[in-house]
């Protein structure tokens, strides 16, 4: 009975003064809120917010005029920008400054003088320093559209240029000439064509069968992707506070005092790890909570939840009750618990999607405790995967929290030894 | 004279701790090293895709082989699409739909999750489809419109990537954390009763506040400093143009960032308290400021929203400082916010103090 009494009174202690551990529950709430106010519009539209192009028309030609439409001409590209003109580069510098604008399109002067003679007509792009994927989106789709006007180009300048090179010479075409020069204004024509159809095209991606696209694919499935990372990420933060919470016990001399009574050490260490896993199994059944109530996320297959959850709370108790058996005080183990919950929250794929990370990096990351259950987690509120299917996961997950157990015992029970 | 005692004592306290070391030194660099790792620019890998076509004619998959083999992928024909293989199936009727004009649908089999090199493999095959469509080939004559790029009137230098990016974000974000978590302090001198000892002694509530202010900034002028080298020395970063004013300016921000920890201090009894919601804060304000992803990527009104909050506040001006080359003159209003943000924490910090 030892063990429960204490654990007990423990948690009474906590849900007597509940602050600490509610402000670090909105920690991964608050995070998730957030990054779906960052990314939810565009998950569910399935788009980027508008690139915005600016314009700087040193022309002002017809042909310089077309240059924007490039941007908005409608087509698989709508919606996907907004051109705006400019006055100047340092117009331009202002908004990219303020972040307000991807990149920035020059028309120079003589472009359309440079287009009928057949010369090399420039179009200049800047993109934004600050920007990483916007510019590189604006410059693929500048890139693509010169192909498509070089290549109507190329077709309709060889009748051009026959017409004016006859023109120039003062002879008449002859019968083969106009055949020549039809031709190959019938196949300009042709490519036209083709341009129009473009808006008809598309590739689309085709995944395994019961695989989803990730985040992107289903605007519910946000959250089942998210949540998970910024679960582990706060169960771990809760449980060091509950290991801080004992060792301050410690400090004030209550641990000896229970060595005093009729307790034997192994009762002391039970109660203090029941306390521990009891407290971040509700920790996580609450968040698993928020997240269906608020979140909308659908809690599929419970068995194979409670067994990550069971399995990830023993690990997270583990660590810091082994971190405060090694700690001299309170700050060395606020040290060492913080500096090891921040680099497994880096090798884990809280902070970044382990699928995005290098190959030798991601690998890292699904062996790791909190990287395992995250995964684990994901695989099933996400995938919908079994119990069976969740099983490696759940497996490495246990695996960590096994070894650490018996690391945290082994510690606890050689302080034990010198109280 | 008393202040400043008071603040050297503080940080001498401070630097003892393992811990303080570790946020202060340790922890920034390591985060700031994997993330610039993690979104360094990497030169492209060679992408590999098998072609099959159910198409009567071969010409749209020749097409788009040729053009996708221009753009660097590599790419197999086969008759079947392989488990665990990117393959693109050309459809029985595409070289028909493209010529009247009809949807087409080029349908590539992906992996589980969708990821950044099958998003832009996926942008190469629509451009190759594009030029089957209008019969533009690869080995086509250049045409006289070419792209040339240029810049926005001043040297621009990309800071969206690599260390360029992590190293001032997380700076800033843990310069900020730091100050913030740092007024759990003053809370845990009040719950001791350190703060009401120390108004008995002959020294002004004013010197006290001033003495905790500056200890606190002195920190985060250490981080700063020790930021700056590291940045310069281990991840070659091309700082500021005009030094002085980088300093400068995030001197202002150290010194409105240990006032609004000294504030934070003043508002809790309890120390675990105060550091909550310190990281609390931190943690909401840094993602809103662009600390942990670019601001480009979100919606308008968290865009308004990265004006409104400290952390932006810092990021704008750095971003402009460091890509822009940007002067005195373009940080001002960010540098006055950060001055009214000190004054108001720290008259509110002091009047609070002047009730312990």
């Amino acid at each position: 009975m030892g063990p429960f009494i204490i654990a007990r009174h423990h948690l009474l202690r906590i849900v007597r003064s509940p602050g600490l551990i509610l402000i670090l529950l909105a920690v991964p709430v608050t995070l998730a809120g957030l990054e779906y106010a960052a990314f939810g519009p565009t998950v569910a539209s399935g788009k980027l917010p508008p690139i915005k192009v600016l314009i700087l028309d040193n022309d002002r030609t017809f042909a310089s005029a077309a240059v924007p439409q490039v941007f908005t001409a409608g087509g698989p590209l709508a919606d996907m920008f907004e051109t705006s003109p400019v006055a100047d580069r340092t117009a331009a510098r202002a908004l990219f400054q303020k972040n307000e604008a991807s990149a920035l399109v020059i028309v120079p002067k003589g472009f359309q003088d440079a287009l009928l003679a057949g010369g090399r007509a420039d179009v200049q792009f800047a993109p934004n320093p600050v920007q990483t994927f916007s510019p590189a989106i604006a410059a693929a789709v500048l890139d693509m559209t010169v192909m498509i006007g070089n290549g109507i180009y190329g077709q309709a300048a060889a009748p051009l240029q026959r017409i004016n090179a006859a023109r120039a010479a003062n002879r008449p075409l002859t019968a083969d000439d106009a055949a020549d020069i039809a031709r190959g204004f019938f196949e300009a024509a042709r490519r036209l064509n083709g341009l129009m159809a473009v808006s008809n095209l598309t590739v689309t991606s085709v995944r395994p069968a019961a695989e989803t696209a990730g985040p992107g694919a289903d605007a519910k499935q946000f959250f089942a992707f998210v949540f998970p990372g910024l679960m582990i990420f706060g169960a771990l933060f809760v449980s060091q506070s509950l290991a801080l919470r004992l060792l301050r016990d410690r400090a004030r001399g209550v641990e000896r005092r229970l060595a005093m009574t009729s307790l034997s050490p192994a009762a002391q260490i039970a109660g203090s790890f029941l306390f521990m896993v009891a407290g971040l199994i509700v920790v996580l059944v609450l968040l698993l909570a928020v997240g269906a109530i608020v979140f909308r996320i659908q809690l599929k297959n419970p068995p194979a939840l409670l067994a990550l959850a069971v399995g990830f709370a023993i690990f997270a108790a583990a660590l810091h009750l082994a971190i405060i058996a090694i700690a001299r005080n309170e700050r060395s183990a606020s040290f060492m618990g913080s500096g090891i919950v921040m680099l497994l929250s880096l090798l884990g794929g809280t902070f970044f999607p382990a699928e995005e990370m290098p190959a030798f990096l991601r690998n890292v990351a699904f062996v790791m405790p909190n990287g395992a259950a995250q995964q684990g987690f994901v695989d099933v509120l996400a995938h919908g995967r079994t119990l069976a299917e969740t099983s490696g996961r759940i497996l490495t997950t246990w695996g960590w929290a096994l070894v650490m157990m018996a690391m945290a015992v082994a510690g606890v029970r050689r302080r034990a030894e010198h109280v | 004279m008393t202040a400043l005692y008071i603040a050297l004592n503080g940080l001498r306290l401070t630097v003892r701790r393992r811990e303080a070391i570790f946020w202060i030194f340790i922890g920034p660099l390591i985060m700031a090293a994997f993330f610039g790792i993690l979104f360094k620019p990497q030169p492209p890998s060679k992408v590999h895709l098998d072609i099959v076509n159910a198409d009567a004619t071969d010409s749209v998959a020749k097409s788009i082989t040729e053009s996708l083999e221009k753009d660097g992928i590599g790419v197999t024909r086969v008759t079947t699409a392989a488990q665990g293989r990117m393959t693109l199936v050309v459809p029985a009727g595409a070289a028909a739909a493209i010529a009247a004009g009809q949807p087409l649908d080029l349908r590539l089999h992906a992996g589980a999750e969708e990821t950044r090199a099958e998003g832009n493999l996926r942008f190469k095959i629509f451009k190759a489809l594009v030029a089957s469509a209008i019969g533009v080939k690869p080995t086509d004559a250049p045409g006289p419109l070419t792209i040339v790029t240029t810049d926005v009137g001043v040297a621009a230098h990309p800071v969206s990537t690599g260390f360029q990016r992590s190293v001032p974000s997380y700076m800033v974000m843990f310069v900020f954390l730091n100050l913030l978590v740092s007024g759990a302090g003053i809370a845990e001198e009040r719950k001791l009763g350190l703060l009401r000892r120390l108004g008995m002694a002959p020294i002004s509530r004013r010197d006290i506040v001033l003495g905790k202010l500056l200890g606190r900034f002195f920190i985060g002028w250490i981080q700063i400093a020790w930021m700056l080298l590291a940045g310069r020395v281990l991840f070659s970063i091309q700082w500021a143009q005009h030094g002085w004013v980088m300093f400068g300016f995030l001197s202002l921000f150290a010194l409105a960032c240990a006032s609004l920890g000294v504030f934070f201090g003043t508002l809790f009894k309890d120390p675990d308290k105060c550091r909550g919601i310190a990281i609390w804060t931190a943690i909401l304000l840094a993602p809103l400021g662009g600390l942990w992803w670019p601001i480009e990527i979100v919606g308008p009104t968290l865009k308004r929203v990265s004006h409104l909050v400290p952390t932006g506040w810092a990021m704008e001006p750095i971003n402009a400082m460091l890509a822009f080359g940007a002067g005195a003159q373009d940080v001002l209003p960010f540098a006055a916010a950060f001055v009214a943000l000190f004054i108001v924490t720290f008259v509110l910090a002091t009047r609070r103090l002047q009730t312990i």
